[in-house]
């Protein structure tokens, strides 16, 4: 246990319409879970704990796995703080959760500490047959945004599921002023006594 | 690590259990709007176009009695806007220096911080995927509009007169945030409200900010304070019983040792998330403890995994428990103060159950800590007594120290207004009523010759309250009281001690240390940045208790920098959250607060007054009173030279104090036999 004091520990968002397969993904990606049954709504906002290596240095992912739904948006404020990286995800076979990003976007925009990097995902791309959201489009609209990458995924079928994550934590690390402010932030690694409101795992 | 998230996740299984889906949307959200609430609040405290004085019920009391200390004497005459305008220019300019911004920015990260916790592990509750799937399912059909219900039984709770009092303070103090959750049924309310609190300690402490998100909730849901009161000391007993048959004694040596370095900073919170501690403990649970848990918390509706589950690691460690209560690193009675007591002549907490030399009984801990400190002392009882009054809610520690210095300035005390010269100088001042004058050092003759009795023994009395108070921010930063929330009422150099101890704590940054704040005729500055500054460690009510009428702390303080005010005579001004409540009527002078503790606590609506001892109280001052009435009668008659009065009253206090100490010495040599 002692040797998870010090792995660093990121901050990931998961963004999105309701509906559009954010906890869906993330169960798929931490437990390896998948019901297509069900439909249940996140309520405010779940967590989830995840490690992954990148270039051989191991993480830990703190997970928010946030609610789409309108009624929730009193949460965000309290969930952006300190955060490294946003997923957005939408749902490849509804045209209307590929326009909402748009207004997912200014979301992070004004809340996100600054040099937040953002992932665009489209979510259901199994759902060939409906599908109403061009992998271009996709593509197109994460480079405009500025995303750091996009990519389509099925939790049904795990194809891709790793890869946003491993993919924006790549990102993330390469921005140290990013994780040195925001592991400061949430207090989890110094153990110098130089910080005052340190970590409480201890207790 | 895999293991023990998993043990986590499957506690975690049970809010959902207790609600229905749409039940803990209405949880969530209403979690949600009141720390914005209680965001916005601390926000106010440093905002300038937000003033305290808009209460009508201060306004009666500001309109013009008030001496203008903030503002130059001279602009008294100039018009009300314009007054207005240099007063938010003034409080501008305070709030925009550094020290102000950097505050207010840590105070905010702090309680960011605490609701982001606080908000994953309500989100980590409420959200169970598999549990839900199912649970959805079956309730689907019954529970499809459960909101839409009518009130079952809003005025229920209204048939208990002493309890709808506290309800009404309640309510006040915290006003109800707008749910559909009040409609439930009650035992399911409290019952909500009860998973609440475990839920909020499964964060491994309760800190203020906690306690006042469950008074916001309680009265959001509609509950009677007591209700949330019963629940605090029924899972205190619960936590250390269970407690008792929790891990062994290996893994509290290894704990014990290793919070003597971490503990140090440790002011912080738990972690990001409370469930990333859970993850790190979480694996030894055993289920044995959970059904002890369940046993004692039993009849509450709770399951034993229910609860175990909300509590998360703290169910599974003896230890974690024993930090709650401040078992290691520092505690409220035993060797810890020693250190301290190095720094001050002598300093230690009482508690009022129980002796000091014993560890407190099990049934007599509590969730939470109130701290009384006493200014000044006649005999060494009064250092306890006037915390008789604060009932059994709550654990009640008075505050020893100083004992030769404040013994020696309340027999100062006693004999300057018992003298001739004072009972001549009162009327004098009586009759010229313009209590600005008293700023203005305008003091009887008379009456600045008797000062030397007692200027001396409070400057060196207030000397020591500044110290103490600094000693009481280090114990409380060590945790001496675990991590509970602590409540502080003190009189006069109690008050200040308290001043000394807040002012401290916000330049260190401890915020959520302390819950509530009580100050009687406190000698210290009426400022606004320093009722800022205070303002910002306290998570709950501020009150400052003053009265006009205390010609002897005016008396007192006039040496002392009567530029920035003196709270004990006055308003805190400006400074949004703080009550400013007038008690002239009730003190008609500095050395009434200790005997009026109880009645003053009554007043404001403080939550935990033993009523039977402020009956109790009330006697002995009117006692009191009749005696005073004789002995001036007496003294009517013949006038006495101020010189020789002066001279015949030093000779007293010295008898005086020398006899109390000297029968401490005694006690002392006694109790070492």
């Amino acid at each position: 246990m002692a040797s998870d004091e010090s792995i660093s520990t990121l901050k990931i968002l998961m963004i999105g319409p309701s509906g559009a397969g954010k906890s869906a993904l993330l169960i798929r990606y931490c437990d390896d879970q998948f019901d297509s049954e069900s439909s249940t709504a996140t309520i405010g906002v779940d967590f989830k704990m995840k490690k992954l290596s990148v270039h051989g240095k191991a993480y830990r992912l703190n997970l928010l796995d946030t609610a789409g739904q309108e009624r929730f948006r009193t949460l965000s404020n309290s969930y952006y703080r300190g955060a490294h990286g946003v997923v957005l995800v939408y749902d490849i076979s509804n045209r209307d959760s590929f326009l909402a990003m748009e207004r997912w976007f200014e979301e992070v925009e004004s809340n996100a500490q600054p040099g937040a990097v953002t992932y665009l995902v489209g979510a259901k791309m199994d759902k060939t047959a409906q599908r109403t959201v061009k992998v271009e489009e996709g593509m197109k609209m994460a480079e405009e945004r500025g995303c750091v990458g996009f990519c389509e995924v099925s939790s049904k079928t795990r194809e891709n599921v790793r890869k946003p994550f491993v993919e924006i934590v790549d990102a993330v690390v390469q921005k140290p002023e990013l994780l040195s402010s925001g592991t400061r932030r949430m207090g989890t690694v110094p153990v110098d006594g130089g910080e005052g409101f340190g970590s409480g795992c201890s207790c | 690590m895999a293991s023990g998230k998993d043990t986590a996740r499957e506690h975690e299984q049970d809010l959902s259990t207790i609600l229905s889906t749409e039940e803990r949307v209405e949880l969530t959200l209403l979690i949600a709007n009141i720390t914005e609430l209680m965001r916005k609040q601390i926000a106010d405290t440093f905002d300038a176009s937000v003033t305290s004085a808009k209460k009508p019920q201060q306004a009666l009391h500001i309109t013009d009695k008030n001496p203008n200390v903030d503002v130059n004497k001279t602009h008294e005459e100039s018009e009300e806007e314009e007054k207005a305008r240099k007063l938010r220019e003034k409080r501008e300019k305070e709030l925009s220096a550094p020290k102000m911004l950097e505050l207010r920015k840590d105070s905010l990260d702090f309680f960011d911080k605490w609701r982001e916790s606080v908000i994953s592990r309500v989100g980590t509750a409420v959200n169970n995927s598999k549990e839900t799937v199912q649970e959805q399912k079956e309730t689907a059909s019954v529970d499809a509009t459960p909101n839409s219900a009518p009130p079952a039984e809003p005025k229920v709770i209204r048939s208990n007169t002493n309890i709808e009092e506290a309800d009404a303070a309640l309510i006040e103090l915290y006003p109800p945030t707008s749910t559909a959750l009040y409609s439930l049924q009650k035992d399911k309310r409290i019952l909500l409200l009860h998973s609440m609190l475990l839920l909020l300690l499964s964060l491994e402490h309760y800190i203020g900010h906690s306690r006042v998100l469950l008074l916001h909730i309680s009265s959001s849901l509609h509950l009677p304070l007591h209700v949330l009161t019963e629940q605090e000391i029924k899972v205190a007993q619960g936590l250390l019983e269970a407690a008792k048959h929790m891990s062994g004694s290996e893994e509290t040596q290894k704990r014990s040792d290793e919070n003597k370095v971490a503990r140090r900073w440790k002011v912080g919170l738990a972690g990001v998330a409370g469930a990333t501690v859970i993850g790190v403990t979480g694996g030894l649970a055993a289920p044995l403890v959970a059904g002890a848990i369940g046993t004692i918390m039993g009849g509450l509706g709770l399951g034993a995994t229910t609860a175990a589950g909300l509590l998360g690691a703290l169910a599974e460690s003896g230890v974690i428990v024993g930090s709650l209560f401040g078992a290691y690193g520092g505690r409220m009675t035993g060797k810890m103060m020693d250190a301290y007591a190095k720094e001050v002549e002598d300093f230690g907490f009482l508690p009022l159950k129980g002796s000091k030399h014993r560890e407190p009984l099990p049934e007599d801990r509590r969730l939470r800590v109130t701290i009384g400190i006493s200014g000044w002392l006649t005999q060494k009882e009064d250092i306890i007594t006037p915390w008789r009054a604060l009932g059994k809610e709550s654990e009640v520690f008075a505050l020893r120290w100083e004992l030769e210095a404040l013994t020696k300035l309340g027999s100062s005390l006693e004999s300057v207004v018992k003298s001739a010269a004072w009972t001549v100088a009162k009327k004098e001042i009586i009759a010229r009523t313009i209590f600005a004058s008293l700023m203005d050092a305008l003091w009887p003759i008379a009456l600045l010759k008797v000062s030397k009795v007692v200027d001396n023994p409070f400057s060196v009395a207030k000397n020591r309250a500044d110290k103490a108070g600094l000693v009481l921010a280090d114990a409380l930063i060590n945790k001496a009281q675990g991590e509970r929330p602590v409540t502080l009422i003190g009189y006069s150099l109690g008050a200040r001690l308290i001043y000394s101890c807040l002012m401290s704590l916000a330049e260190r940054r401890a915020f959520g240390l302390v819950e509530s704040v009580v100050l009687m005729g406190t000698p210290a500055p009426s400022d606004a940045a320093v009722w800022r500054a205070m303002r910002s460690v306290v998570s709950g009510r501020l009150v400052n208790v003053y009265s006009e009428n205390d010609y002897i702390l005016a008396f007192l303080y006039r040496t002392s920098a009567i530029q920035f005010g003196v709270a004990g005579l006055q308003e805190a001004q400006d400074v949004p959250g703080i009550e400013n409540i007038d008690v002239s009527e009730m003190v008609s002078g500095h050395l009434r607060y200790q005997y009026l503790v109880g009645s003053i606590l009554e007043k404001i609506g403080f939550e935990d007054v033993d009523v039977e001892e402020v009956a109790r109280e009330e006697e002995t001052l009117a006692l009191l009173e009749k005696e005073e009435e004789k002995e001036q009668e007496k003294k009517q008659g013949d006038s006495v030279d101020p010189e020789k009065e002066a001279a015949e009253m030093e000779k007293d206090v010295k008898k005086q104090t020398d006899q109390t100490l000297m029968q401490r010495a005694a006690e002392t040599l006694h109790l070492g036999k």
